[in-house]
């Protein structure tokens, strides 16, 4: 296992000499995501034994991880000391690591309140399809000075670079958390969502699954009392709230379960895309899942806004599976860009965010 | 650009699609020769004012086959030359670009064009109780497009983000002029964060002609709480105190006693004259959070012997603690001709040394220097005093400003914050990033604009001006040093903070 940088520039730089394609390893708890790489062509390098806090300033609000420690590690230490991740990354089967946190860019509940991965990342070390390293950003909140890599490498899948090391802005925790529930359709969810949201609540998840709607409310102890009295719904059981929001953002709930595909489809909250087919609503409506549905959401909606989340299990690896995501025109020009600039030997994860390798 | 005769069909083309809203008159052009930076002046070759996005793709494809630079501009009000003319290029002035297009108070996001000022978007959805948080203190004149291309922050982002956090979407025309869109109205969008690259990326990779921001519910309640201390390091020590007990304040600013001697006698808003430090906080939530931020902020201010506090929670009295902070630049303005603002961010906890530093090349370049800052991120504006009509003052000003740069860079921060590199920090681009890092800039700067006809020259320095620069600071010689640009700056009637 590789615990330095330098060995993992070097091996990077062998592979790009040899035009070995490398598949980055970390936990592996999100292996599903993306498009399939071709492992039978790729060595895999593994990351998870780059691990370690570097650096954690609780008065500066920020921390310093190595890409392979587990993300349940950092959140324990953030929560000793009152403080967290606010943009609640999911840990899947648990073994998730900072690295791919980063790389996927999969935010939770809170992410329409209080920001995404991106929006707390305050610079990257990370090495580059040659095996070249480098520091991108930093660990101050402000900083303008060159092109913000760091941010765009978030949510790449390890096809720009392989993440070493990240600096990330965190929050102070709530006091309290609390969680309502009630019986509605999706659309009235939605609406619900978008007033308590301009009524300024202090609003930290909202979902809606197969006819429920949950909203949970985040903030000092006074705060919450005050807010409580402008909700409807029944209030959860401390525990029994924690364990959802934990379940909804870990894909656990039954309704995630089963055979088929997961489509994820993010619109503007008050959209009425794919209302009636999707089972569940997150984000105040800005994200519908779809769990095996009857007709592929691409046919039927914007097919910019859907992403193949988790592949059915019996299509994976067939030549033709469907994109992860769809891109397109100039945008996708400057994606294929971007790679050639960050990976010219298309030799990191090749294909994983951009289904269509380019040719060089 | 090639030829002369390219230049005259160019002209020619340009006339025929802009009217007399093309500019070749020297008066007229000499207008757009500089932003805020003015020290850094060069009159355009031509200027153009497009009208519509059609028009933009236009110039963009006749520029393009051209090989003319474009220079994009909004406001000019940016304060690093980012939008500082070509002598053989287009300056393309977005002013015309001027209306919200779209509020949606369901979504809670304003679609608007590039023109728009800041202000305008709050302006324009304060009825609805709704704002839009980047606030950069020249927002009354500096528009939203200039605001993505530097990535604008202002006193509200320790709790609001900077502009890269309250942006959805953009529409953009390419060098080669396409038209397209990166984000979305949702929270996805497929393939790479090209919203994130594009922000703060100074006009070099893409012309924005359309923003969809994100608004907010103006907070049911607003405190300031004002607090005076004996020394900048208990002020210092305090702003550490708040944020690691939990308080996030809306907005976390510092002031020291020049600085604050400079407010009060320009505003006269009853700042303690015997403070050293001062600390301006502000809270907001609902009532309930407000009122429980308060007390838990008297508590660490006690604790942390601040000599004096004053809480404001009506906005009247609320708007006269901030009147002197906000007014401090102009203020400082008064105690010299001339000043240079300087724009730096460093680790929290290294405030005091900081400072206490800063201190100390003040007295090693003669020149007297006043603090004013968003202390809550560790945005330093240091502001250079100096007489440029007094022989040498510019150069030890220069060197002032650029040992307080590599302060911030050796104590693990950055030479800028907020006011982005331009033309003013471009040489101490050399010092942050490595060679290998500056060539990656340069093959982004590619991956959009392989022509490279999108304000060259600014933001990324060159390898071999690096080498320059470095052969530059070999020589002890005054008359050897690169012009880092100075101040001088205009609009001197705008806020800066």
């Amino acid at each position: 296992m590789v615990t330095e940088i330098k060995a993992l520039s070097a091996r990077i730089a062998e592979a790009y000499h040899h035009a070995k394609p490398l598949q980055i390893e970390g936990g592996g708890s999100k292996s599903f995501l993306g498009n399939p790489v071709q492992s039978d062509l790729c060595e895999s390098i593994d990351c998870k034994g780059y691990a370690g806090i570097i650096d954690y300033r609780k008065d500066e609000l920020m921390i310093r991880v190595k890409a392979g420690t587990k993300l349940a590690e950092v959140e324990s230490l953030l929560a000793e000391n009152g403080q967290r991740l606010p943009f609640e990354p999911p840990q899947f089967a648990g073994a998730a690591t900072i690295g791919g946190v980063v790389a996927a860019g999969l935010s939770g509940p809170a992410r329409p309140y209080l920001g995404s991965v991106r929006d707390y990342v305050l610079g990257v070390a990370f090495i580059d399809g040659r095996g070249i390293a480098y520091e991108m950003g930093g660990q101050v909140m402000k900083n303008v000075a060159g092109y913000d890599v760091s941010r765009m490498l978030v949510g790449s899948l390890g096809e720009m670079g392989l993440i070493c090391d990240v600096s990330l802005k965190v929050l102070p925790a709530d006091e309290v958390s609390a969680t309502y529930a009630w019986l509605t359709s999706s659309v009235d969810a939605i609406a619900d969502f978008q007033r308590l949201q301009k009524e300024g609540l202090p609003l930290s998840g909202s979902a809606w699954v197969e006819g429920q709607a949950f909203i949970r409310l985040g903030g000092s102890r006074l705060t919450i009392a005050h807010a409580a009295g402008l909700v409807a719904g029944e209030k959860l059981d401390e525990a029994e709230g924690v364990q959802f929001w934990q379940d909804l953002k870990n894909q656990q709930l039954p309704v995630f379960e089963g055979e088929g595909a997961l489509w994820r489809v993010s619109v503007e909250p008050g959209s009425d895309a794919l209302l009636d087919t999707a089972q569940v609503i997150e984000w105040g409506g800005g994200v519908r899942w779809l769990k095996n549905p009857a007709m592929n959401p691409r046919l039927a909606t914007d097919p910019h806004t859907v992403t193949l989340f988790r592949p059915d299990q019996n299509e994976i690896d067939s030549p033709t599976s469907t994109p992860y995501q769809h891109l397109s025109g100039a945008v996708l020009v400057l994606n294929q860009n971007l790679k050639r600039t960050f990976d010219p030997g298309a030799i990191l994860n090749p294909g994983r965010l951009l289904a269509t390798v380019p040719e060089y | 650009m090639t030829t002369g005769a390219d230049q005259i069909s160019l002209l020619r083309s340009l006339t025929e699609l802009c009217g007399d809203r093309l500019i070749t008159d020297d008066a007229r052009r000499r207008v757009y020769e500089a932003d805020g930076l003015t020290a850094k002046k060069q009159v355009p070759w031509i200027v153009v004012l497009p009208e519509t996005i059609a028009e933009v793709q236009q110039i963009m494809r006749l520029c393009h086959q051209a090989k003319v630079p474009v220079v994009a501009r909004g406001a000019g009000t940016g304060l690093s030359g980012g939008a500082m003319p070509h002598s053989e290029g287009v300056l393309l002035s977005l002013a015309k670009f001027n209306r919200i297009l779209e509020v949606d108070t369901d979504n809670l996001s304003a679609r608007v064009e590039p023109g728009v000022t800041n202000l305008a978007i709050s302006d324009a959805v304060r009825h609805l109780g709704l704002f839009y948080a980047p606030d950069p203190s020249s927002q009354i004149a500096c528009t939203i497009g200039g605001n993505v291309a530097e990535n604008s922050g202002g006193v509200h982002c320790l709790k609001y983000g900077l502009t890269v956090h309250n942006v959805k979407q953009l529409k953009l025309v390419s060098p080669e002029g396409e038209l397209y869109e990166v984000g979305s109205r949702g929270f996805d969008s497929p393939g790479l964060d090209l919203l994130a690259l594009l922000h703060g990326s100074e006009g070099m990779l893409g012309i924005v002609v359309e923003v969809t921001v994100q608004l907010l519910p103006i907070p049911k309640n607003i405190a300031v709480v004002l607090a005076a201390f004996n020394s900048v390091n208990e002020a210092a020590g305090t702003v550490n105190a708040i944020i690691s007990q939990g308080i996030l304040p809306a907005g976390l600013e510092m002031m020291d006693r020049l600085a604050i001697k400079a407010a009060e006698a320009f505003v006269n808003v009853g700042y303690p004259l015997d403070a050293e430090g001062l600390l301006i906080c502000e809270l907001d939530g609902t009532d309930a959070e407000v009122q429980h931020q308060i007390e838990k902020l008297r508590l660490i201010l006690d604790k942390n012997n601040a000599i004096q506090v004053r809480v404001a929670t009506d906005a009247a009295e609320r708007m006269q603690l901030w009147l002197g902070r906000k007014a401090a630049f102009p203020a400082v303005g008064r105690l010299a001709p001339d000043y240079y603002c300087m724009d730096g961010t460093i680790p929290r906890s290294e405030l005091a040394a900081v400072l206490a530093q800063i201190t100390k090349f003040s007295e090693q370049h003669g020149l007297d220097v006043a603090n004013v800052f968003h202390a809550g991120d560790g945005n330093l504006h240091p502001l250079i005093l100096y007489d440029a009509n007094k022989a040498g003052e510019i150069e030890r000003a220069e060197a002032f400003g650029a040992d307080i740069l590599n302060l911030c860079i050796e104590v693990g921060g950055t030479i800028t914050g907020e006011h982005g590199v331009g033309v003013e920090k471009i040489d101490q681009m050399c010092i942050q990033f490595t060679p290998e890092e500056l060539e990656l800039f340069h093959g982004v700067k590619s991956a959009f604009d392989e022509s490279r006809i999108l304000n060259p020259g600014k933001a990324v320095p060159t390898l071999s001006r690096c080498a320059e620069f470095g052969a530059m600071h070999v020589h002890t010689d005054g008359s050897q040093q690169t012009h880092v640009g100075l101040n001088a700056q205009k609009y001197s009637d705008l806020e800066r903070f």
